[in-house]
């Protein structure tokens, strides 16, 4: 069984290069809404304090990616090969960025325009997922839209070496705040 | 900072300690107020959030939103001109619970915190070993504050203790040592989106499974028709709450210890959901409030028909948590607990409903909204004592200290209450404020700043623009609605108050500058 199901799944090179989309997309992200909130912070929190904050951030966002790679190697397993396995630093990399997309999208409708959770979810859904699945489509004709996806790919890993050690470090301290 | 000099402050609270036993003879000090089982009293402390005095009946307020509390009050001291020392949550409790001025913690903006070096000087830790500490809030403003002394409480309760259905993912309660950064990164960044105007969530995994908790919040039924009571993280009853408190402290009681118990409500905060029965109570009941003209720093500009549903349906809501605190103090009688334990009921802050201004998020400093309850059973008493020279949330700290421990602490700047073994004191000046708008490290600018003396009331605006250093001046004597500012005609009164709020203002600002 679990042969079968590591057959399905794509190399690790490819597998490293879609979570360092994921984490990417996150890191940035939160990024620009961690800098949202800093002012504000800065009003009762000294820097150390916030530094503290950040760590949860990064700790948070490594594991979170995490849980969206392994939505999209299930992905992956189950739909025939040809489907995605096949090209899966193409379309791995458009599947890792249209689902925290998703997510957000839909409590956007929900928070911002008050849609019920139905009508949030159909939005999201047909936004999202139907611009990613038209730039799957359109990369299999336009090698310019392929090439742009497997860029990202095969760019973002270098970020990877920043973001682990930082997502290590954070989760070792925060184990030791909440342990200790 | 402590003053090297032995102030008039300092003259009357040993004077006050010196003539308690003169006063009262079997509950004078803590160490001769011990029981006849040779226990120090129990203490217990019941904050209801939001709670206005000037909206009570207890206080005099015409409609009879609080006749439980009527009763209670004649076994006990009535405070009636008892201020809070900010208008919101963060720096009222700290006041309370740290017993000095905002200017002084620093727990001044929202969601903010006390200043570090200021924590040890909590109420909690300076009751020492004696005591069995145990707190518990529904509000997460105070929560925050019980979370900074969280190592100085012997049982603090979940911020979940009484909830019936958690509307958010609060994952900082399931992290106890570190809940308060956690709560910062969890609770207010990566999992949920708290302002209106602001962004979506720092997570987006977390931030769809909060938003989609989130809209579970109100949750009508015969029972509540606006929903049931709410704090903007569960829904819960409070007669539930009130027999979960109950429950804890009876168990308390039987201890070794004597026990200390902080129970901060969240009731009768908005939103406003009285049950069924209490629920138009006062619709056309013929009250009319004193129509109050807006004011310049009014945030939320409302309607004066506005204010007058809204505050009828605040009114109706604490008829209705009257109700629920009146079986509950009935339920402490039957137990005995009156006779061994110290019952204080009282709130953080009040609530405006006047001048275009609804609530407690404002610049205005207005006898509504600083006003709140005070009341102690004491043990063994069952005479009504009212004490209508004013006093201060900060008073309570050093009162308790001396009560229950005997020991004189002149490193607080409050006072001994009067009924408690302080002496009654016109003379004495007490102070009001909020500067949300300041950074809790920085000197403060930008404050609205109110001081009391006697009858006279002093407010002063800083930082507002056209508004900075204006002042307004009422004799609450003859003038307790706050409708004839005294300012321009008095303005001895004005620059002498004025140049002593402003002084004070400036000592805290250096000491804070000078610790950091």
């Amino acid at each position: 069984m679990l042969r079968v199901l590591t057959s399905r799944l794509p190399g690790r090179g490819e597998i490293g290069s879609v979570y360092a989309v994921i984490l990417f997309f996150l890191f940035g992200w939160v990024t620009i809404i961690f800098f949202w909130k800093f002012p504000a912070w800065l009003y009762y929190a000294n820097l150390g304090e916030v530094a503290i904050f950040y760590l949860y951030t990064a700790a948070t966002e490594a594991l979170e990616g995490l849980v969206y790679l392994a939505a999209i190697l299930l992905l992956s397993a189950v739909l025939p090969a040809s489907w995605f396995k096949d090209k899966f630093t193409v379309r791995g990399t458009i599947a890792a960025l249209a689902l925290p997309a998703w997510l957000l999208l839909v409590q956007y409708f929900i928070a911002y325009h008050e849609f019920g959770r139905g009508p949030a979810v159909l939005a999201a859904t047909l936004i999202s997922g139907g611009l990613a699945a038209l730039w799957m489509w359109l990369s299999m004709k336009y090698i310019a839209l392929e090439r742009m996806a497997r860029l990202l790919a095969e760019r973002t890993p270098v970020f990877l070496y920043v973001y682990i050690p930082i997502a290590i470090i954070s989760l070792t301290i925060l184990l030791v705040r909440n342990l200790g | 900072m402590m003053s090297s000099r032995f102030s008039r402050r300092d003259f009357l609270k040993t004077a006050g300690t010196a003539m308690l036993p003169l006063l009262f003879p079997r509950q004078a000090l803590g160490l001769e107020s011990l029981l006849r089982n040779g226990k120090k009293p129990n203490v217990l402390v019941i904050v209801l959030d939001t709670l206005s005095a000037p909206h009570m009946s207890v206080y005099g307020y015409p409609r009879p939103t609080t006749p439980a509390l009527e009763k209670f009050a004649e076994r006990s001291i009535v405070y009636h001109s008892h201020y809070a020392a900010g208008n919101f949550t963060t720096p009222a409790t700290a006041s309370m619970l740290l017993g000095c001025e905002p200017w002084t913690h620093r727990a001044i903006n929202l969601f903010g915190l006390a200043r570090r070096d200021q924590v040890e000087r909590n109420l909690f830790r300076r009751l020492g070993d004696s005591y069995h500490k145990i707190a518990f809030t529904q509000n997460m403003l105070a929560e925050l504050l019980l979370r900074q002394f969280h190592a100085d409480i012997d049982q603090h309760l979940p911020f979940t203790f009484s909830s019936r259905d958690l509307t958010t993912l609060g994952i900082s309660q399931h992290l106890p040592n570190d809940s308060v950064a956690s709560f910062y990164a969890f609770d207010d960044f990566l999992a949920t989106r708290r302002e209106n105007d602001g962004p979506l969530a720092g997570s987006p995994l977390l931030g769809l499974l909060d938003i989609l908790r989130k809209e579970r919040e109100t949750v009508e039924s015969d029972a509540y028709p606006l929903g049931t009571p709410f704090n903007n993280y569960y829904t819960y009853t409070n007669a539930e709450t009130f027999q979960n408190i109950l429950q804890v402290t009876e168990k308390a009681r039987q201890g070794d210890k004597p026990y200390f118990g902080y129970f901060h409500l969240w009731t009768p905060h908005e939103p406003y959901r009285p049950r069924a029965e209490y629920l138009g109570k006062y619709k056309k009941d013929g009250y009319e409030p004193v129509a109050k003209p807006e004011h310049a720093l009014t945030e939320t500009n409302r309607a004066e028909k506005n204010l007058l549903r809204l505050r009828q349906t605040y009114d109706e809501y604490i008829t209705d948590v009257d109700a629920d605190l009146g079986l509950f103090l009935e339920a402490l009688e039957c137990s005995g607990a009156l006779d061994d334990t110290y019952v204080i009921i009282t709130s953080d802050h009040g609530q405006l409903f006047e001048r275009g201004e609804h609530g407690h998020n404002t610049a205005l400093l207005y006898e509504d909204v600083l006003r709140i309850p005070l009341i102690v059973s004491v043990p063994g008493r069952s005479d009504r004592v009212d004490v209508r020279t004013p006093t201060s949330s900060i008073d309570l700290l050093p009162t308790l200290v001396v009560r229950l421990l005997g020991q004189v602490d002149l490193a607080y700047p409050g006072i001994f209450l009067p009924g408690l073994g302080g002496i009654e004191d016109w003379d004495r000046s007490l102070f009001s404020m909020v500067a949300k708008d300041n950074s809790a490290f920085a000197p403060i600018k930008h404050a609205s700043l109110c001081m009391i003396q006697g009858t006279k009331k002093l407010i002063h605006y800083a930082g507002y623009g056209e508004y900075d250093g204006k002042s307004e001046l009422y004799d609450l004597a003859d003038d307790p609605n706050e409708m004839k500012d005294h300012a321009a005609g008095d303005q001895a009164t004005t620059a002498r108050m004025r140049d002593e709020l402003l002084t004070a203002l400036e000592a805290a600002n250096q000491e804070v500058a000078q610790s950091s």
